[in-house]
């Protein structure tokens, strides 16, 4: 499996390392218990298009969004973390 | 206190030549870790230009103008090599003197990119970089910067501590490749 980083390129799946379904990028407000057990706890488990957090631990450094099809495990897009506006 | 590695005695040692292979260490050199803050990157690129007549590097790019060089090292982050960053730099970013931080080494020779195939997931054949570009991968599971494309080898850079183990890994994998084509004939 290949990731491409948008700052190297295509590179081999163990440079990188997963943390977890994108719901991470959007933490709720302070004080939404709900709201954050569901940002702890909740996740959806579809087969198909999800969008998740990868390190490019083994090069660039970046944070990354991979679109990662569950069933095929085809890699749809990347992007950097950083360059979301609401994330910057 | 922990005794620390030396890597003077690895360097004494002089150019390891194994079969069709050769690993030597570039003579340490003045580096500067260059990473504009926020938004200031314009801002930083034309201070550059105006020291150095060079802008900040982007993803994977080696600039040179004279004996002055800059390398891609990661995102919105540069090494200036040989030049001491200015007044100027420093309005607009981060910059800090790495020069013992980092050490490069050479790897040559007809098997050289043979026995980085063994140690590096990025394909490194010299066919594929029409001019010197900079990569952040790993060889073997050390995280380091290849500067591929070079005429006379490949560079790699890794954090002083990763030295000793760098080295040993290469020329372990230079035996590998050396035996193998002995016994291939």
């Amino acid at each position: 499996m290949r990731i491409p980083c948008p700052l190297c390129g295509d590179r081999d799946l163990r440079e990188f390392n997963y943390l977890g379904d994108s719901t991470y990028l959007d933490r709720p407000e302070l004080g939404d218990s709900d709201g954050y057990d569901a940002y702890l706890h909740l996740r959806a488990n579809p087969a198909g298009p999800t969008r998740e957090l990868w390190f490019h631990n083994g090069g660039c450094g970046a944070w990354l969004e991979v679109e990662r099809n569950t069933v095929t495990h085809e890699i749809t897009g990347a992007r950097l973390v950083a360059d979301t506006a609401e994330h910057a | 206190m922990a005794e620390l590695a030396t890597i003077e005695e690895l360097i004494a040692q002089g150019p390891q030549r194994v079969g069709r292979c050769e690993l030597s260490f570039i003579p340490p050199i003045r580096k500067t870790w260059l990473a504009p803050w926020p938004g200031e990157q314009v801002a930083f690129s034309d201070a550059m230009q105006n020291a150095f007549g060079l802008a900040l590097p982007a993803s994977g790019e080696v600039l040179r103008a004279g004996t002055v060089s800059v390398v891609w090292v990661g995102r919105e982050a540069a090494i200036l090599l040989e030049a001491e960053a200015t007044p100027e730099l420093a309005a607009h970013g981060a910059v800090v003197d790495v020069s013992d931080g980092w050490t490069r080494m050479l790897i040559s020779g007809e098997d050289a990119v043979q026995v980085l195939a063994r140690l590096c997931p990025v394909d490194l054949r010299t066919e594929l970089y029409a001019q010197e570009t900079a990569l952040r991968t790993q060889i073997g599971h050390l995280s380091a910067l290849v500067v591929a494309g070079r005429t006379d080898g490949v560079e790699l850079w890794v954090m002083r501590s990763f030295t000793a183990h760098l080295h040993e890994e290469l020329v372990t994998a230079m035996e590998g490749i050396a035996a193998r084509a002995v016994s291939l004939g």
